[in-house]
This record gives structure tokens, C-alpha cells and sequence, in this order.
């Protein structure tokens, strides 16, 4: 393929999102681990999105005093350990999918520059982005948070995986086809 | 019904090799090994133009229509 600008963007694009994905993930890491040793540092870190229902972790606020905070907020130095493995284990399974998807779409972004666009083994790119994406949606479906009043189970549809997931399988169909014409067109001489 | 090629049939009767009609007709080895085994799906007219012109022949001599036995 000729220099093609989308196509560039899209490989600059994909790339950063992966080492942000990866910041993002150390930064959540570090605070975790942080959390272990002071607790109270967290004491303006709100936290109640991240334990709704949702893709990816929905978001931190960050306080700068104590009447920003609103009274019914979870905040992070309060919630139990297991919580905040919980927290951990999501946002990390999000970022695992999310980045696995990335590379699957730039591998199939780095076989269009190389001129193999319709070949097979982008049909299996697109079938495995189709199904990160539907973990994804199973994962973004259903979210709790447990404190000592009991359970709170939060359920929220997102279709924006879904719609990801079977786009991809319905891509990955129309490059089979297109990998048989481009099998039949290299067999005419 | 199916189309025979006779390329080694004409090959043979030139006394020319797979590797000089390649050269003197600027197509691969390998789509020409495509074309005498019988596994290509078609054959576009500058190339059919271009083996004729080479082997001296008319395209009835490389191509062969047979009708197979419907069961």
C-alpha cells in the first residue's frame, strides 16, 4: 500500500494507546501497592465509579480537601483489602483485553502496509479482537462492592464491546472472502 | 467439462524447456508450473498472445476442451 496517512495514524495511534494502557496500569499498580504501606494517604481518593458496572474502570477522582468529598463516596483508604484486589484484578483483566485487542488490530494495520491485507492470518486477528472484545462486554456487564452493610451488585449493559465483537466477526468474514479472491486471482496468469 | 493445457504437449514438440519459454515470455517459473499442471484458474490473453508468439502456435494447440461424463 502507498503511503497511506490513515493507515499511518492508526499504527501512531494504536501504539500510544498501548504505552498509556501500560501507564495507566503501573500507575494504578504503584497506588495499590502504595495503599499497602499508607493507608491514609487516600483518604480524598474517590473511588465509587470504579466499583460501578461499566467498561474499564470508569474513573478515580482525586480531592484536594475534605468538602469536595461527597458524603456517600467509597474512598480508597476505607474499603477492605479484598476490595482493592478486586479493583486491581478488573482494571488489570481490562487493560490485558484492551491491549491483546490493540495488537491484534495493529498486527493487522502492519500486514496492509506490507501489501498481504486479505490473507488468513488477519481472519484470525479479527476473530481474536472479536473475542477479547466480547470478554470485554461479559466483564463490563457486572461489577459489586462489599463492605460490612453487605453486597452491592451493580449490573449495566455496555454495548459498545458487543457492537466491537461481532463487527470483528463480520470483518473477519468479509476478509475470508476476500482472501479467496485474492487466491483466485493469483491462480489466473 | 474442463479445459486441458497442453503446454507440455507444445514444450515437448519445440524441444523448449519450462526455463526458456519463462525467460522469452517474462512470466515465473512457478505461475507456468501453475498453468502446465492444470491449477490455474484462467489465463489472460496478452499471456495466452505472449506463449503462442513464443511457441509458434495457435491457442486451440495449448487449450483443450473436453467434455467429462455426467453421472
Amino acid at each position: 500500500m502507498d503511503n497511506n496517512k490513515i493507515i499511518n495514524s492508526a499504527s501512531i495511534i494504536g501504539k500510544g494507546m498501548i504505552i498509556l494502557c501500560l501507564l495507566f496500569f503501573l500507575f494504578f499498580l504503584v497506588m495499590v501497592a502504595y495503599w499497602h504501606f499508607d493507608k491514609s494517604a487516600f483518604d480524598l481518593v474517590n473511588v465509587s465509579r470504579a466499583f460501578e458496572a461499566g467498561f474499564g474502570s470508569n474513573g478515580i477522582q482525586f480531592y484536594l480537601n475534605e468538602n469536595q468529598k461527597p458524603s456517600n463516596a467509597i474512598i480508597l483508604s476505607e474499603i477492605s483489602p479484598i476490595m482493592v484486589y478486586w479493583l486491581l484484578l478488573r482494571t488489570s483483566l481490562f487493560v490485558f483485553l484492551s491491549i491483546k485487542m490493540i495488537q491484534s488490530a495493529l498486527r493487522i494495520i502492519s500486514s496492509m502496509q506490507s501489501l498481504q491485507t486479505f490473507y488468513l492470518g488477519n481472519i484470525k486477528h479479527l476473530r481474536s479482537i472479536g473475542l477479547f472484545a466480547f470478554f470485554s462486554f461479559l466483564l463490563s456487564i457486572f461489577n459489586f462492592y462489599y463492605s460490612q452493610g453487605g453486597f452491592n451488585f451493580h449490573f449495566k449493559t455496555a454495548f459498545a464491546p458487543l457492537i466491537l465483537a461481532i463487527a470483528s466477526y463480520v470483518l473477519a468474514e468479509v476478509f475470508r472472502e476476500g482472501a479467496k479472491l485474492v487466491e483466485e486471482k493469483n491462480l489466473i496468469i | 467439462m474442463s479445459i486441458i493445457v497442453n503446454l507440455d504437449v507444445m514444450l515437448a514438440k519445440r524441444k523448449m524447456k519450462l526455463k526458456e519459454l519463462s525467460e522469452e515470455v517474462g512470466i515465473t517459473i512457478t505461475n507456468l508450473s501453475i498453468l502446465k499442471t492444470g491449477k490455474a484458474k484462467g489465463i489472460r490473453f496478452n499471456t495466452l498472445a505472449a506463449i503462442c508468439n513464443a511457441l509458434d502456435c495457435q491457442p486451440g494447440d495449448i487449450l483443450e476442451f473436453r467434455k467429462t461424463e455426467e453421472l
